[in-house]
């Protein structure tokens, strides 16, 4: 072999041990906007390094991520993989034809036994599923135990009377039943959609598909209740920026939230379990069926993302019950991984309860419903929030009602 | 024939007159085009980085871009019409007048009233630096650091408790009437230090022979002020004025940190509209054909400024 054979040999052969090693070392990013969950990302990543896999996670606010999804699809330059949400907003998303099915990967973890074919049920469009879980969280009220035991409240409400009794005595030892703001501006229709599933599930349905009017007599009750609550003086001040941490504070007693805010709280201060537990809220109505608000939320794959073997080798690895125990353990998320740990004990006892009540989940108002109504009636329900009053309801159901009827018309 | 005259009347060796001219030419040519390498890196810059987004948001204003699609698609005057047919941006357009008119006035008239007091004095650039510093954060900053002092349980509310004006405890972000005048007075309290600095600046450049000379003639301090120094200050105030009109115009950053999660948008100015409508909302088209109309008013109220400079330089 003359020196250039060797010298040709000797390159061929780094050249090959380059692309083997480059092939490993291409990072894969994920996108999203849920800085909050840090411990989570970095616990991934970590997890991740140890399979082998180069991940990273690259965090921006909600307002800036949908825009640079959007511009990012816009111009045919999708990002690999990224957060988002279900209901209409993953069906719009899935519309642009840049999102990959993940049916096959599905399938093998379904037939593994490491996911009941539930999970996948809030990702599908169209009989195809698009996307993994990041979480899988119910919408339940919080309480604080020391709160309750100083307000001589036993046990945990189940009816609806119960929890009306168990408002008044938490009154008459002047502590606040309800914590509920307008933080970031999205949180108003959280009292919305709960008081109406717990009134009439089957017209959050029909309102959530253009079948039933926001002036209707279903809807008007909810203010009417919801009315009622604050004229009693059972919510605090609507205008504070520190949900989670004032429910910590002891700021009041029971807080109606996503179970992701578990880990919130746990870093403000109060133990799951210990210090604070959860309930699912008593319907109004006792004969109406019960139903539970679940919010699920998609970590999507691009068609671009799901060309790449080292993001398909992600994908794989993510739904493992090993990056969802390095995923959910620390900041207290479930995404749904049968084998994987369950992350504090409410989390236990709300699905056990989910169970036995046989509660139907339904999707959140704001995956629900289209964008283009959800966004002003939110607006209309933290004013009525900020200044409560059947006057106040009246003109935000008219409001939403004029927006609402006019894109139910130009959907015909 | 004119030409032949000069041609025959020049001495020899001397080039003629049309050769003259066509040498001047050249050279004004290559001295254009020397200029114009020496300016094309700043010409490639504000081309790309500020005309061409003017151009394409023009265009985008003309298409039906929302989300993850339509910007192919001609809307024609679509998005100005449904500008003109929405409240929000009548109401956006009301409030922005009131963040112009409250910056047209006051930034300058606190900061004349600051400098007259501060001039002279002992310790005046210790003054100026004080008064400067809240000029030295940025917006967002100074936003965040303002939602909690006006905040239920903030320095405002304490203060007032504490002095047994309970009654004037307010939810100062989270009232109609209050907040833009809350966020209003956050900007001035930003503000009013660069416009201080600015006008100080002025001040000392007067020239104090007229000054000196009224005086001697038995001006009133007032009339000194209103018939002397006010005139020679007018263009650095006219600086001023333009420099916080805009300030005022275009602010953003503190009124997105203070009043975006007001119910209704019923505290944001047309800046912040069209962020809410481009970034939150979707609805790319529409929020260019808001920035288009920003623009062209904030164009015009430079430009009239800018010739009210003018009538005062030829003065």
């Amino acid at each position: 072999m003359n020196m250039i054979q060797k010298l040709a040999a000797a390159a061929l052969a780094g050249a090959a041990l380059a692309a083997a090693g480059g092939a490993h070392a291409q990072t894969v990013t994920v996108y999203h906007d849920k800085p909050f969950y840090q411990a989570g990302w970095d616990g991934l990543t970590a997890a991740a390094k140890e399979a082998g896999i180069d991940l990273q996670f690259s965090a921006y606010t909600t307002d800036q991520f949908q825009a640079f999804i959007q511009s990012g699809l816009m111009s045919g330059d999708a990002p690999d993989a990224f957060t988002w949400w279900n209901g209409t907003k993953l069906e719009e998303i899935v519309e642009s034809g840049q999102i990959a099915p993940l049916d096959d990967l599905w399938a093998e973890k379904i037939a593994a036994g490491e996911y009941d074919a539930s999970a996948a049920e809030p990702f599908k469009v169209d009989g195809h599923i698009y996307g993994m879980p990041t979480g899988i969280n119910r919408w339940v009220v919080m309480y604080n135990k020391e709160l309750f035991e100083k307000a001589g409240i036993e046990s945990v409400p189940t009816t609806w009377e119960e929890l009306m009794a168990a408002c008044e005595k938490l009154k008459a030892a002047d502590i606040i039943p309800f914590n509920a703001s307008i933080q970031e501006g999205w949180r108003g229709f959280v009292w919305f959609e709960e008081l109406l599933i717990r009134t009439d599930p089957d017209a959050y349905v029909a309102l959530n598909e253009g079948k039933l009017k926001y002036t209707d007599e279903p809807v008007r009750r909810v203010f009417e209740i919801w009315n009622d609550l604050y004229a009693k003086g059972y919510f605090t001040d609507p205008a504070s920026q520190e949900e989670q941490l004032d429910f910590a504070r002891g700021k009041a007693a029971m807080y109606l939230a996503g179970d992701w805010n578990i880990g919130l709280i746990e870093a403000g201060g109060l133990k799951p379990g210990e210090d604070f537990g959860a309930f699912i809220m008593p319907n109004v109505d006792p004969d109406v069926p019960n139903v539970v608000i679940v919010e699920a939320s998609p970590l999507l794959i691009s068609t671009a993302g799901a060309q790449k073997p080292e993001v398909m080798e992600f994908a794989k690895w993510y739904l493992s019950s090993d990056a969802m125990n390095a995923w959910a353990t620390t900041p207290g998320l479930y995404a749904g991984n049968l084998k994987a740990k369950v992350p504090n004990e409410i989390i236990g006892q709300i699905a056990d309860s989910a169970a036995k009540g046989n509660y139907r989940s339904m999707t959140r108002y704001w995956e629900a419903s289209p964008s283009e109504i959800v966004l002003p009636a939110v607006e209309e329900m933290n004013r009525f929030m900020t200044d409560p009053s059947m006057e106040t309801a009246e003109t935000a159901m008219n409001n939403i009602e004029a927006i609402a009827s006019q894109y139910w018309a130009s959907r015909q | 024939m004119t030409a032949s005259i000069a041609e025959t009347s020049l001495p020899p060796g001397i080039p003629s007159v049309d050769a003259m001219a066509a040498t001047e030419r050249r050279r004004g040519r290559r001295r254009f085009w020397t200029a114009l390498a020496f300016m094309a890196p700043a010409l490639l810059f504000v081309g790309i980085f500020l005309l061409l987004p003017v151009v394409f948001n023009i265009y985008a204003s003309l298409t039906q871009w929302a989300k993850f699609s339509g910007l192919g698609e001609y809307a024609g005057l679509a998005n100005y019409e449904r500008l003109l047919s929405n409240p929000n941006f009548f109401t956006a357009t009301a409030r922005t007048v009131v963040w112009v008119v409250a910056s047209f006035f006051l930034p300058a008239l606190l900061g004349l009233a600051l400098a007259l007091l501060v001039k002279g004095l002992k310790g005046e650039e210790t003054f100026k630096s004080i008064y400067f510093l809240p000029r030295m954060f940025s917006a967002t900053a100074v936003g965040v650091i303002w939602y909690y002092v006006y905040a239920n349980e903030g320095i405002v509310n304490t203060m007032l408790r504490g002095i047994g004006l309970e009654g004037l405890a307010q939810r100062w972000l989270y009232e109609a009437g209050l907040a833009t005048p809350a966020m209003i007075i956050t900007h001035l309290w930003q503000q009013v230090g660069l416009t201080m600095v600015l006008l100080l600046l002025g001040l000392n450049a007067l020239p104090t022979d007229p000054i000196e000379a009224a005086k001697v003639d038995g001006a009133s301090r007032w009339q000194v002020f209103r018939h002397i120094v006010l005139p020679l200050l007018a263009p650095t105030i006219l600086v001023v004025v333009t420099v916080s009109v805009l300030a005022g115009f275009t602010s953003f950053d503190l009124v997105w940190v203070m009043g975006r999660d007001f119910p209704n948008r019923s505290t944001l100015t047309l800046a912040v509209n069209q962020y809410w409508e481009s970034f939150r909302a979707g609805y790319w088209a529409y929020g260019a054909a808001i920035a288009v109309v920003l623009g062209a008013i904030a164009l015009s109220i430079s430009w009239s400024l800018g010739l009210l400079q003018q009538r005062l330089d030829r003065r």
